[in-house]
């Protein structure tokens, strides 16, 4: 275990008006959460300690600006780790993509459905599959917009959608609504040109 | 450049997977600490939590979030 603050303690004394007590909590939350953090993310090469430091310094203050919203649904400390991955997962995603342009990851991305089929097994399975695939790239060409492909292969180059919506000059809300429009769209058709959830299912599983 | 059978096979799985309505991804974020401490509890999920987990399913970022989360708090509890 670490620290000497159980979660029952947390909130008390990180809102204490005495500043030793509130100064010793801080110091607890901070060293609870680098050492938490350096566990996961120093392992891999992922992160250094300085970029560490600033993480924890930033949700330390994070945590006593929303000390006030902490509604107990879950422990303090899941809840402040909970904000302490949020806040370095987004600094490493802005760190990783800020050089990277959307026209490199999205290209001149085409649907190819023979990409995605062994066509050395011709079987029931495999038939079905092509059939859905070419579905899809009919429903791909028809129905969606430019904007809405973009989005789609970027995200399936692996961009986040906070960066994919930066990039489009757009905020993420938005583009998770564009993605999510153009996957109902594409659901829809399929669903209407005879295919079951079971058979989109099969086709990836 | 044509996506490759991985690609393809992701976005299918994301089709399968897309309900009619779902949380966006910094909705599914607020509700986080409260859908891992139900999950760490084996509380039922019930209400905005089943869709958190639907949302999870279907986005690749958020569950990766909510999986650093798990192994964070693992960690600490740990040391």
């Amino acid at each position: 275990m670490t620290g000497r603050h159980n979660d029952d303690d947390w909130t008390r004394d990180l809102a204490s008006s005495d500043a030793a007590v509130r100064n010793e909590a801080v110091r607890d939350l901070r060293d609870m959460l680098l050492r938490g953090l350096a566990k996961t993310l120093l392992k891999d090469g992922r992160v250094d300690e300085a970029f560490l430091d600033d993480v924890v310094q930033e949700v330390s203050m994070k945590v006593l600006e929303k000390l006030g919203d902490f509604a107990g649904r879950s422990k303090f400390r899941t809840w402040a780790v909970t904000i302490a991955v949020r806040t370095a997962i987004s600094k490493m995603r802005k760190r990783d993509w800020q050089n990277v342009s959307l026209e490199s990851v999205v290209g001149n991305a085409e649907f190819n459905p023979q990409l995605a089929v062994n066509v050395t097994e011709i079987d029931e399975k495999t038939s079905g599959r092509s059939k859905l695939l070419t579905m899809l790239k009919e429903l791909i060409d028809g129905q969606l917009t430019e904007k809405q492909w973009t989005a789609i292969t970027a995200e399936l180059g692996g961009m986040p959608l906070p960066q994919i919506a930066e990039k489009l000059g757009a905020n993420t809300n938005s583009i998770y609504k564009l993605l999510h429009d153009a996957r109902k769209k594409l659901r829809h058709g399929l669903e209407a040109a005879g295919f079951t959830i079971e058979d989109i299912h099969e086709a990836w599983a | 450049m044509a996506l490759n059978p991985k690609q393809i096979s992701r976005l299918l799985k994301m089709i399968e997977h897309t309900q009619e309505v779902e949380l966006t991804c910094p909705e599914c974020l607020d509700h986080l600490d409260w859908y891992t401490q139900v999950s760490l509890d084996g509380a039922p999920l019930d209400g905005l939590l089943v869709h958190v987990k639907e949302h999870l399913a279907a986005c690749p970022c958020c569950n990766g979030q909510f999986q650093l989360v798990l192994d964070t708090l693992d960690a600490v509890e740990d040391l």
